[in-house]
């Protein structure tokens, strides 16, 4: 089934009604964009499945906050991303680098979000949605709450920011 | 004329298809016109290149397993806002904690909460920081500061949280918002970092192990002070219960703990150095050697590019002995020790353990070991069908061992030489197909030229330690600066999934199912240099 034959309104009542299976399918089919999120903070799978565990229950906590269903999938990600910085500040950098190592990940990779974190938390956030993740400007605009003139000129600065920096780096 | 900041805030839209005929005219015949601008707008376009190449490297074939059966337990959190009913069910999960000791946690925690335990009483014993006994109680739970150690890269201020009532051991929580932060500093902590004056001070914190049931202690480290002497104010508003590492209880409980402590600043020694390394081929210069309580900063400079061996290194570790004794690293303090690869100098330092007490006359430092990734890849040709192949890559040597070839999916299997005269310890290998890809931004399909790339997965590796001996990690206390992952075995998978979850189109799938050119991006290596250097501190 894809994605787009899902009904957003079913899956909503259905998460109301504490069916987490449909949510559970809905995080499946949507891994890759919410992985790719959840790596730019976390860079490693275990701590990423916690996340996704604790995004789920806050997801079904909150859903009464959600007011329209439409706009489950950037609601969702608002969520994620909230538990991804809140498990980060539990971590230390230095012990991140030993699991880099230990589980063999690409060290590019991890540079590369080295490279990345060195950029403004509100510059790194909006970028990685639009070229990590491949979400629009207004999307971008629901999951972070902010004016899309502001998504705008922060992409713009991060792209900026980040330039300035692979050009240190050469 | 369109003046050229208006046009550089439109580029992002431009690159986007984001504007209307009439504005991506104007915009086009400005960049036509205006070398800067389009000078600007290559930048912006390759950054991007450069930001989705690298994210494409994301493994994100991962089996993720979610409980999706609601728990009691979370439940009842909901309704326990309030400490009173906190602490009026904990009596109920006084179980779970027994539960939880008999996997062992309180055990190693009490082992591992020793090496920075010890290292704090030996400076406090020798009159090195501030002992301190300032208490305040709230809601039937007493902190206690024990005291600060405040040099000039750390404050460490040690507490300790008691639980009058009941016996858990509490712990302000980790889990926590920027705007809902259990602990925040105030006082006269420095800024380093120029961090806007809206965000509380940065802090860290570490649960350790006490002996009493209902204790728990806690190092919060920070910022040196901005002053000679001074005072931190510490405010703790909500604690949980701590049943194993980042494992909470459902026992919660709020109030207002506030303690001020005076600070005063232990002053370190700083010494130039300016000691050349040779470090095969590469100038590494220990520049400073800080001698502080809370751990001993090296300071040092490398060009990380090495001609001979064509990579770029990217970690050194360092350790140092006095006499017979040696010191690894800091147990108070954290130093992230990163090197930028590139060309030109790149500065780091390391925080070894303290020799504040010793205050020797000399050290003697050593070099342990590098990381390094070679520069430069290539592309192999394989004949997939008389396999095994051998490939070299930079004088060492892969085998391409076989291919499997199934309806969704092909894998290909790379051994690597696991002989004792490898010198390499990994390497990066993948496949890279050439594609368009889709997305959909604003309701329209959008398609461009896009890389994948498939990097290989390790199968067989080992942990090996300067020797080459293999680590059984299971065993370890903790990650050694000396082990490293030595790969022999990895696989690359070429998979429906795969591409589905990129995006490719459909029609494609079969087609990609076939393995091309076999890309190399480079090795990774680990040098045991063994260089010791004798430093003069006075």
């Amino acid at each position: 089934m894809k994605i787009t034959e899902l009904d957003n309104k079913r899956l909503v009542k259905q998460i109301k009604n504490g069916d987490l299976e449909s949510l559970n399918y809905w995080i499946q089919v949507k891994k890759d964009k919410l992985y790719k999120i959840s790596w730019s903070y976390l860079y490693n799978h275990d701590d990423i499945e916690d996340v996704f565990q604790n995004t789920l229950i806050k997801a079904y906590e909150n859903i009464k906050s959600l007011r329209k269903w439409n706009q489950f999938e950037t609601w969702f990600i608002s969520i994620l991303i909230n538990e991804c910085r809140q498990y980060l500040r539990k971590q230390k950098r230095v012990v991140l680098q030993e699991s880099v190592e230990i589980y063999g990940y690409h060290k590019d990779e991890y540079n590369f979000f080295q490279e990345i974190d060195s950029i403004d938390e509100i510059y790194k956030e909006v970028i990685i949605l639009k070229y990590v993740s491949g979400y629009s400007q207004e999307e971008i605009s629901l999951i972070l709450d902010i004016p899309l003139g502001t998504v705008k000129s922060r992409i713009y600065r991060g792209l900026r920011d980040l330039r300035k920096l692979l050009k240190e780096v050469e | 004329m369109m003046d050229c900041n208006k046009i550089q805030e439109g580029l992002i839209d431009y690159i986007d298809k984001n504007l209307s005929k009439d504005e991506e005219v104007l915009i086009r015949t400005h960049l036509d016109s205006c070398s800067e601008c389009s000078k600007e707008y290559d930048e912006l376009q390759l950054t991007i290149k450069y930001i989705e190449e690298k994210s494409k490297t994301i493994n994100t074939d991962k089996e993720i397993k979610l409980n999706t059966k609601l728990d009691k337990k979370r439940s009842i959190r909901r309704i326990t806002r309030t400490g009173f009913i906190a602490i009026a069910l904990s009596f109920v999960l006084i179980v779970s904690a027994v539960a939880t000791d008999m996997f062992g946690f309180l055990e190693s925690w009490e082992k591992w909460s020793e090496r920075p335990l010890s290292a704090w009483e030996q400076l406090i014993n020798n009159g090195v920081g501030q002992e301190l006994d300032i208490s305040t109680i709230d809601n039937d739970v007493k902190v206690t500061v024990e005291g600060v150690i405040s040099d000039e890269l750390n404050t460490i201020i040690l507490l300790k949280i008691e639980d009058l009532k009941g016996n858990n051991r509490l712990t302000p929580s980790w889990n926590f918002t920027p705007d809902d932060r259990p602990l925040y500093l105030g006082g006269d902590i420095s800024n380093p970092e120029g961090i806007a004056s809206e965000i509380p001070v940065i802090s860290s914190f570490d649960q350790l192990y006490a002996e009493e049931e209902n204790a728990t202690r806690l190092m919060i480290s920070t910022y040196p002070l901005d002053k000679e002497e001074g005072h931190i104010d510490i405010h703790i508003n909500k604690m949980i219960g701590m049943i194993g590492f980042y494992q909470e209880s459902e026992v919660e409980v709020e109030g207002n703990w506030d303690i001020t402590i005076p600070v005063k600043v232990i002053e370190s020694k700083t010494y130039n150095v300016n000691q050349d390394i040779d470090l095969d081929g590469n100038k590494l210069i220990i520049q400073k050697v800080t001698v502080a309580p809370t751990a001993t900063n090296i300071q040092y400079t490398i060009d990380p590019f090495n001609k001979g061996k064509e990579y770029f290194i990217n970690n050194i570790t360092f350790s140092m002995k006095i006499g017979k004794k040696t010191y690894e690293r800091s147990e108070l303090s954290y130093s992230l020790n990163m090197i930028n690869p590139g060309y030109g100098s790149s500065s780091a330092s390391i925080h070894l353990k303290s020799i504040f007490l010793e205050n020797p006359d000399e050290i003697d430092l050593m070099v342990n070991n590098y990381s390094a990734r070679t520069r430069g890849f290539d592309f192999y040709d394989i004949d997939w069908d008389n396999l095994p192949q051998i490939i070299e890559f930079k004088g060492s040597k892969i085998t391409v061992e076989s291919i499997e070839y199934n309806e969704d999916s092909t894998k290909v299997i790379i051994k690597e030489d696991n002989s004792p005269d490898r010198e390499y310890i990994s390497s990066d290998i993948a496949f890279e197909i050439e594609g368009e890809k889709t997305t959909f931004g604003n309701d329209k399909e959008i398609k461009y030229d896009h890389t994948y790339v498939f990097s290989g997965r390790n199968l067989e590796s080992e942990v090996r330690d300067s020797k080459g001996k293999v680590v059984d990690t299971a065993k370890e206390e903790r990650w050694s600066d000396e082990n490293y992952q030595y790969v022999f075995k990895q696989e690359l998978v070429l998979s429906n999934i795969d591409f589905e979850n990129m995006r490719m189109e459909p029609e494609s799938f079969k087609e990609n199912l076939k393995p091309g050119k076999l890309f190399i991006k480079g090795l990774n290596y680990k040098e045991f240099p063994n260089i010791k250097i004798n430093i003069k501190l006075k």
